[in-house]
């Protein structure tokens, strides 16, 4: 079931449908089943409340944010204003969630079980927990008993830290109209590729692994206006990351001065701390990488990116720009 | 056989070069998203192509280094080499009783061939050193911003996560308006 539902995603199909029978053994179908409701009642409820983010990585306040879905139209979101950071209200189409995803990312990396009975906002809930195939705890969802609906979520780092979580500290079961009309939510403006694009792509020389750590790769593009540089999308149903890859060596100099960070041997230059923008050149290309993830999935994915070559010396330095000079004069290359 | 049954065939390489129109590389395409065979003939295709792009440059002309072995050599033995023989047969042209230079002549010449082989190596070995250094390709700066919104679009697609809800906590500027424009309307 979960095969057919992953063959639905552009980029899973193929070669990775040999690689959606390598899921992690043991899960119970009962969980499976809560999931994919908390997936269907996501659109198929309509509800408003109240949610809290919180990122204990950021070291700051939980964040509030008021919440309106209307069933066959879309979701108003407004995140309420802090002395730091205005008021932002955004509107998410319905159709832009991929139903099919979710249970297939998450049995690829995890182990799915239930986890007793709880309470959030005064609603009874089912918690399904996402084991990790080693051992350890990586997250749990509180379902709500009544609808399906997810009603908090916790993710944990693999030392087994709270890394993020939502939960609705109020909820009721009816979508509201809002008083104006909020911008939209980012969106994209260019189509996913399918197994065979991807394939010319990866023959071109971009590196485009379909996993990194835990996560599987799910969607690739061109990035809009850019017709050389590939965006790999990847997920684990907990956390995603975003592969932007384009040729050329990063220039460091444009970004000022800047953090620095070495992550699974690889020397990269560090913007904004949630998202982590990573950035770095290896093999004649520059990778940035966007991700919404736990320090450790990072590193994880990291690791199985390309890695900047190490400083060559000696004679290994002379052959290798010896080489790059013939390649600009081989009319061959 | 359905034209969806039927394989490629010679059509696959033209996939893998990029040379194949419409409608036959849907029909392709459309094959392989079925045929495991065919997609296996076209992943072996495209490693080949891959591996033949990764060869070193192609040999120089097999006359090449005999050409050049015949640099040092005396005019003589050059001379009956026979006219392909350019450098040793102009030497040659220069008349017989020119052909055989004396020893400190020949010491002369040796010692500013020697000279040229000498510089022209270091030159090539700190060239080489000097862009052996350095990092290929020309120099880039990622749009790190515009990555960051599609990053939120593109991830928003796996449910029961919040990115987008991130993005706008801590986007630095205002939201973008969709790329349509089209006007937002939410009614019960």
């Amino acid at each position: 079931m979960v095969a057919l539902a992953l063959v639905a995603s552009p980029v899973l199909t193929g070669s990775s449908q040999a690689a959606s029978a390598q899921v992690v053994p043991g899960s119970d179908p009962v969980a499976l089943a809560l999931l994919a409701g908390a997936v269907q009642a996501e659109t198929a409820v309509s509800f408003t409340g109240v949610e809290l983010l919180s990122d204990p990585d950021d070291g700051t306040d939980p964040t509030m944010v008021d919440v309106s879905h209307v069933t066959g139209h879309g979701t108003v979101v407004v995140v309420r204003g802090t002395t730091t950071n205005p008021t932002r209200a955004g509107f998410q189409d319905e159709d832009v969630r991929r139903p099919e995803l979710l249970v297939g990312l998450l049995q690829r990396s995890y182990r799915l079980v239930l986890d007793g009975t709880g309470s959030v906002a005064q609603r009874d809930a089912r918690i399904v927990a996402a084991q990790r195939p080693e051992g350890g705890l990586a997250a749990r969802f509180w379902l709500d008993e009544a609808t399906g609906l997810l009603l908090r979520r916790d993710v944990l780092d693999r030392s087994g830290r709270l890394s993020s979580s939502m939960r609705f500290s109020q909820v009721r079961l009816s979508g509201e109209s809002v008083a104006y009309l909020p911008p939209l939510m980012p969106s994209v403006r260019t189509a996913s590729l399918d197994q065979v694009a991807l394939h010319q792509w990866a023959a071109g020389g971009w590196p485009c692994p379909e996993r990194i750590g835990d996560l599987t790769l799910f969607d690739a593009r061109p990035v809009a206006g850019a017709s050389d540089v590939l965006h790999l999308t990847y997920s684990d149903g907990l956390s995603t990351v975003s592969v932007f890859v384009q040729p050329g060596r990063l220039d460091v100099d444009a970004f000022g001065p800047g953090a620095t960070a070495v992550i699974s041997g690889q020397l990269v230059l560090v913007r904004g701390t949630s998202p982590r923008e990573l950035l770095w050149s290896a093999g004649g290309f520059v990778l940035t990488l966007v991700a919404d993830a736990p320090a450790d999935t990072i590193a994880g994915a990291l690791a199985d990116l390309p890695h900047t070559a190490p400083p060559a010396s000696g004679w290994s330095r002379v052959e290798r720009g010896l080489s790059r000079v013939i390649s600009w004069v081989n009319p061959f290359d | 056989m359905s034209a969806r049954e039927r394989h490629p065939g010679d059509q696959l390489a033209a996939l893998v070069d990029g040379r194949l129109g419409e409608p036959d590389r849907s029909r392709v395409v459309s094959h392989l998203t079925s045929c495991r065979a065919c997609l296996a003939a076209y992943d072996a295709q495209l490693v080949l192509k891959g591996m033949l792009a990764g060869l070193p440059q192609p040999p120089a002309p097999p006359d090449l280094s005999e050409r050049l072995a015949g640099v040092g050599r005396g005019a003589g033995a050059a001379a009956g080499r026979g006219r392909h023989g350019h450098w040793p047969a102009s030497r040659a042209a220069r008349g017989p009783g020119r052909g055989g230079l004396r020893p400190r002549t020949r010491t002369v010449r040796a010692g500013q061939a020697g000279a040229v082989a000498l510089t022209f190596s270091v030159l090539a070995v700190g060239t080489g050193y000097l862009l052996g250094g350095t990092t290929p390709g020309a120099p880039v700066v990622p749009p790190v911003d515009q990555y960051v919104l599609e990053h939120a679009a593109v991830s928003v697609g796996v449910p029961l996560t919040e990115p987008v809800l991130s993005q706008l906590v801590r986007a630095s500027g205002p939201l973008l308006p969709s790329a349509t424009g089209s006007p937002v309307r939410v009614r019960r």
